[in-house]
């Protein structure tokens, strides 16, 4: 099963990546079925949660509102994941993962789940107007799809700003980073996870949110090995290359949107490649040029030898496109190639041939999975994850 | 339904020519034809109806009154004889996609009809010119307590030339109905240009003139 149909079998709304939803979904209605359960628990122990990208921060968030004890693992010198930013760029922060907003604005505020936040944020409607294809070497106006296409973003932050600020502040101290775990042991009464540098950290139950592709790699090794159904499940859901560059240019030549698809496969929702004005509607006076490029788009990108290549590449292929304007008007760039982060290893799941439910199958009662990938209503995307981390959470408390 | 953006959008050239054609059949049938004298006295005015689905996705209403310019007869070969008949439609307009934008539509649209006075159901040609205001959502407000958000909008102008196709059955009596598919351009100075199609089908109330 492919990742749309997975996504059209069980959900109302079809979100997940920028320019999928071409058929425009009716935002306006509340139409973001996430939320934060509602449950009793007599849990009294301690959880490990591996991985402090938009899943774990979203079950640190719970646990630390249900008042259980927990500590989250996290790799990288930062928190975030996949949900990351450039504050210095430009004149506006940049995300440099997750940037677009898949659903009705008051998915925020059900993240949050808190009627207390008295807070206003303001969202960029992001409805491009000028819209470009180049197929087979053509330039073509398409402006008319902008009456089909409309999502949001942050204006003045970004995704990682928003959970900096409403998510994270009142366990901050619990998130211990640089802290890449190697080995899960949930042999005994409880669990034990082990980092790199034969750090051992203790609890009664662990929730494992790292990447499907880092599952997939091995990094971490479980004893007892988990078994091969599981196994073979995780290794069903694909995840591809993923990439994003922003590059400034001293003037502005391209449209608020360039795809390398005709709109036919646009409206299918595969477009996976596209140039953007990453300032549309963000207040900026400065020219940033976004690629977003993931799964097989991204690869010509991400398998060129350093980012030297990468932006000689791009700017070589802009060229093309806008008659050497590109390498003219050029500044400088910024690269994110997600692929060549050791504890992400890809974009996000794409297509779906195992039994996520079988990954969803608590080990033990001890070893619990959730991430972007494991959400059925909203995979490959922020919320998504933090819906899979809150349901998780509560399967973990409640059973 | 993208297959036909594309297509309108790939062959510019080909709207060209298809607009010059309607433009050249509507004036020749009107020089080229033994003109008799108008009957316009007799003639009904309507007030017309309609639901309307701009982009298809779109939808609104449309309000427009038909005011006959026009009206003559010729015989072809067969003896067979045919009536011509020229409208003039105001049209108060409006539609939305209200994640969108919120559109008021002003147009008129001189209308060509021909018929043969036995048959109900006749086509219908037009062209139109119009202004449209669209109140666009460029910004959201999103209350993180409630979830409840506002928009941030702006106003955009656009001139907007169409062409009409469609059918009508009207004449007989006091309620008729008509279908159009209609295309265009939207022009404006604020932001890119675009092109514009849609649905519209509504009921006509006939009236007499002299009541
Ligand atoms: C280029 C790109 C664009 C995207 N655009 C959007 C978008 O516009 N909107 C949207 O909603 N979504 C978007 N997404 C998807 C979104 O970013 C993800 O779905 C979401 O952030 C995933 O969250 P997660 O917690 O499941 O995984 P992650 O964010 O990947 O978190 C996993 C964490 O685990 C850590 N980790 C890995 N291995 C270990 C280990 N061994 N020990 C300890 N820690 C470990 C990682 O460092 C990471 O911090 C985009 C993703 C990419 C890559």
């Amino acid at each position: 099963m492919d990742r749309k149909e997975f996504i059209k079998k069980s959900l109302a709304l079809g979100v997940g990546f920028p320019f999928m939803n071409f058929i425009l979904q009716s935002c306006s209605e509340d139409g973001s079925n996430i939320n934060l359960p509602n449950f009793q628990t007599n849990f009294s122990g301690k959880v490990l949660v591996i991985g402090a990208g938009a899943a774990g921060l979203a079950a640190g968030y719970i646990l630390n509102r249900y008042g259980v004890d927990f500590e989250i693992l996290e790799a990288n010198p930062v928190y975030g994941g996949r949900v990351k930013r450039d504050s210095t760029f430009a004149d506006f922060p940049i995300d440099l993962g997750a940037e677009w907003i898949h659903e009705s604005p008051s998915v925020l505020a059900n993240i949050i789940s808190n009627p207390q936040v008295n807070a206003n944020l303001d969202l960029i409607v992001y409805n491009p107007q000028s819209i470009k294809t180049y197929v087979n070497g053509s330039l073509n106006n398409i402006n008319i799809a902008s009456n089909y296409y409309s999502e949001y973003k942050f204006k003045r932050t970004t995704w990682l700003g928003f959970f900096e600020q409403y998510l994270v502040p009142n366990f901050t101290s619990k998130i211990r980073l640089n802290t890449p775990i190697t080995q899960i042991n949930y042999s005994g009464s409880v669990v034990r996870a082990t980092d790199i540098n034969n750090n051992v950290y203790e609890g009664n139950k662990v929730l494992i949110t790292v990447p499907i592709n880092v599952l997939k790699s091995n990094v971490i090794n479980f004893t007892p090995a988990l078994s091969s159904a599981k196994v073979d499940a995780i290794n069903g859901i694909s995840m591809g290359d993923g990439i994003k560059v922003f590059i400034e240019f001293s003037e502005r030549f391209y449209p608020d949107i360039l795809l390398f698809d005709n709109i036919i496969n646009a409206a299918g929702g595969s477009i996976e490649k596209t140039y953007y004005d990453a300032a549309f509607r963000k207040n900026s006076s400065r020219n940033i040029l976004g690629l977003f490029a993931v799964q097989q788009f991204a690869t010509p990108y991400t398998s060129l030898g350093s980012d030297q290549e990468r932006i000689n590449f791009i700017l070589k292929e802009l060229d093309e496109v806008f008659g050497g304007r590109a390498s003219k008007a050029y500044v400088r760039h910024t690269i994110q190639n997600w692929s060549a982060e050791p504890y992400i290893l890809g974009s996000y799941s794409s297509t779906f041939n195992g039994d996520v439910d079988e990954i969803l199958t608590p080990v033990d009662n001890k070893v619990y999975f959730a991430g972007e990938a494991l959400d059925a209503q909203a995979s490959s995307t922020v919320h998504g994850a933090c819906q899979s981390a809150y349901d998780m959470v509560q399967t973990m408390l409640t059973t | 339904m993208f297959s036909d953006f594309y297509y309108f959008n790939s062959r510019k050239k080909y709207v060209q020519i298809k607009w010059s054609i309607v433009l050249f059949l509507f004036t020749s049938s009107l020089l080229a034809q033994d003109i008799e004298k108008d009957s316009l006295n007799n003639e009904k005015f309507s007030l017309r109806v309609g639901y309307y689905a701009p982009y298809i996705n779109q939808f609104g209403a449309r309000v427009g009154f038909s005011y006959p310019l026009k009206k003559w007869a010729k015989e072809n070969k067969k003896a067979q004889t045919r009536i011509h008949k020229l409208e003039i439609i105001p049209k108060l307009g409006y539609f939305a996609n209200i994640d969108i934008q919120r559109n008021y539509f002003l147009d008129v649209e001189l209308q060509y009809k021909w018929y043969r006075p036995k048959r109900k159901i006749h086509p219908k040609i037009g062209v139109a010119l119009g202004y449209m205001l669209a109140r666009q959502n460029i910004g959201a407000t999103v209350n993180l307590g409630n979830g409840s958000f506002t928009f941030d909008r702006r106003s955009l102008h656009f001139l907007v030339p169409t062409i009409h196709l469609g059918f009508e059955k009207n004449r007989a009596n006091r309620i008729g109905y008509y279908f159009s598919a209609f295309y265009g351009r939207k022009f404006t100075g604020q932001e890119v240009n675009s092109d514009i199609f849609g649905l519209e089908a509504g009921i006509v109330l006939n009236f007499s003139k002299n009541k």
